[in-house]
């Protein structure tokens, strides 16, 4: 447990040294901060407007900003956690220090462990940026707390299972730039499979949208926790992290 | 072939060790029993077989792509063997990996580095994941730092390193815990001349107190730091002996060199008359030497310059030829080449 900690605070301090650490953090909050400057702007004016009118505000504070906003979370992270995730592994096997690691009293296990935290440490540091529009929001107006609650939860398990796919493809290959890649396409997979479900017939196109990642999302945008989805993410999560212990002991079958 | 084959019964070993720490005799630090290792198509390392004592610097010796650091890799616990065993102080690679990995300190072929952190920083790092317990945590890397030569660079960045000082940074890495065991594989290879005696010295002065595998290519390193030494050709063990022995026994006769003041060929016969000489002859390359042969079973030194002496001439020098281990090492690998094919 101790070396777990050991290895993911090494690695969450690595992250900001490198440019890309930053770069990446700051474009995400950049963009995020940007879309929730605009969409608070137009409900302002909104409201403004209705209220001229002497009409009661058609929409609530969390359907016009917080909603769309936390879906755009969700489509930026799909593009940023690879970037995070492809040096986990990967630059390890460059620089051969998956060697020392290896030869330390250190497990695959542990080694998978440390690295999947450094990354979500990373993830939830990243969203504690975002914690800056709720507190806007509450200071402004009256947000539906419970709902940003569950939205946050509900980001937290999606980025977790990004990042075990993510630690997964990195622990293939000791280019980053090939895991980052194959990261990306197999989380876009993940997303559209369930546009695909609509040619099937309804038992398999139940399936099918069943391991759509963002299908599971809905029900935390709603306010809701539902045991199925934590379900879900948590078994897609184990699953990839025992994948990814599967990538680091495939250099023993050669 | 001057194997030895350490056979070491696990159920005796912790009794064993005590008897021996107390007698402060010789206690197996490393035994290899029978590795094999295939990569694919490749028979990588095939059934070797060595032990190394308590306090011992023994020399892995051999041309590149001869299987070294395939063992070394097997022997930290890094890859699997395909076949056989591996025992660091008594605990079974195989089966007890965490433990056995505690007693080893080892040095990559290429220092495993991170070029973005500082040299105390990563020492500590690699102390923390070797379970260097925290409050001597900074005395350890303090230690290591400091055998290593690197007080003046420990703020730097290791990325901003010359070579001869990133090799240091790998070796502090690699005794930052106190290891028993050390493993470097080609610890001197890039370096300059300077830097490549300063490494070697460095490794001296860490023998006795750690038991070292020293793998290289180069002849000179082994016969400069290394007692004995296994040549390994083509994934098997070849020979292995002290680097002294290694060279006389291959050779059957041993050689002299016997300079004459008062020189002339009076002296060839006085010398060939002498019990164990098998041959005696004028120097083609020196001026009033006289070269001489003898078998190994009769020491012929003393009664040589006797007879020299008793015949009134002048002897100015007196020195044995040995064999050299590369002329030793140029045969063996030859030799096996030939039997392969
Ligand atoms: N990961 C690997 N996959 C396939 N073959 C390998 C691998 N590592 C080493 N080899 C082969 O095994 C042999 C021994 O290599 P190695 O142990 O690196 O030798 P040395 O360290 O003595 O130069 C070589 O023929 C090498 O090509
Ligand atoms: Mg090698």
């Amino acid at each position: 447990m101790k070396k777990i900690w050991i290895i993911a605070k090494k690695d969450f301090k690595t992250f900001f040294i490198s440019p890309i650490g930053y770069m990446v953090i700051s474009s995400f909050l950049l963009i995020i901060g940007y879309m929730f400057y605009q969409r608070l702007v137009f409900f302002v004016r909104q409201s403004l407007i209705s209220m001229q009118m002497g009409q009661p505000m058609e929409v609530s504070l969390n359907d016009a900003i917080i909603k769309p906003l936390y879906g755009t979370i969700n489509l930026l992270f799909l593009f940023i956690i690879p970037l995070i995730t492809m040096r986990l592994i990967a630059e390890e096997k460059k620089l051969k220090t998956i060697e020392l690691l290896l030869t330390s009293p250190v497990t695959t296990a542990q080694l998978v462990a440390g690295k999947f935290l450094s990354a979500l440490l990373l993830v939830a540091t990243t969203l504690a940026g975002t914690l800056l529009f709720p507190v806007t929001l509450y200071i402004g107006g009256n947000p539906d707390m419970g709902q940003i609650f569950t939205m946050y939860l509900g980001l937290l398990m999606i980025s977790a299972c990004y990042i075990s796919v993510g630690l997964f493809w990195s622990s293939l290959t000791e280019n980053q730039i090939i895991a980052a890649v194959l990261t990306f396409v197999s989380l876009l997979f993940l997303w559209i499979i369930d546009w695909s479900a609509m040619n099937f017939s309804s038992g398999t196109a139940a399936v099918i949208s069943y391991f759509s990642v963002i299908r599971h999302f809905e029900s935390f945008i709603m306010g809701i926790i539902d045991s199925k989805d934590v379900v879900f993410y948590l078994t897609f999560c184990v699953f990839g992290l025992f994948l990814s212990y599967v990538g680091i002991e495939s250099k023993n079958w050669q | 072939m001057l194997l030895r084959l350490g056979i070491l019964d696990n159920l005796f070993f912790s009794a064993k060790k005590k008897a021996e720490s107390q007698s402060g005799g010789l206690l197996k630090m490393i035994e290899v029993k029978n590795l094999s290792k295939n990569y694919a198509s490749i028979r990588a390392v095939d059934n070797i077989n060595f032990t190394v004592e308590r306090g011992e610097i023994m020399g892995f010796l051999g041309p590149n792509g001869a299987g070294k650091t395939t063992t070394m890799r097997i022997i930290t616990g890094y890859i699997p063997p395909t076949s056989g065993t591996v025992r660091v102080y008594g605990y079974d690679v195989a089966e007890n990996p965490s433990q056995a990995k505690k007693c080893i300190g080892y040095l990559p072929e290429l220092p495993p580095l991170y070029p973005e952190m500082k040299v105390e920083k990563y020492i500590q790092y690699v102390g923390q994941i070797r379970e260097v317990s925290r409050d001597k945590l900074k005395k350890s890397v303090d230690r290591a730092i400091d055998i290593c030569g690197l007080s003046s660079v420990r703020g730097r960045l290791i990325g901003n390193l010359s070579k001869g000082y990133r090799q240091r940074v790998g070796l502090a890495q690699a005794l930052v815990h106190d290891p028993d065991v050390l493993i470097l594989d080609e610890p001197t290879s890039g370096l300059d001349p300077k830097q490549i005696i300063e490494i070697r010295h460095l490794i001296k002065s860490l023998a006795g107190e750690h038991t070292i595998i020293l793998c290289t290519h180069i002849l000179s390193e082994v016969t400069q730091t290394c007692g004995r030494v296994a040549i390994i050709n083509e994934g098997r063990i070849v020979a292995l002996d002290h680097h002294d022995n290694l060279s006389r026994h291959l050779k059957g006769t041993d050689g002299y060199e016997l300079v004459i003041g008062n020189f002339n060929d009076g002296v060839i016969n006085a010398v060939r008359g002498v019990e164990g000489v098998t041959a005696a002859q004028k120097s083609q390359s020196r001026d009033n030497t006289v070269y001489i042969e003898a078998g190994k079973e009769f020491d012929p030194r003393p009664g040589i310059i006797r007879a020299a002496v008793n015949a009134d001439y002048d002897v100015l020098e007196f020195k044995s030829l040995k064999l050299s281990l590369e002329d030793v090492f140029l045969k063996l690998t030859a030799d096996d080449h030939g039997g392969a094919q």
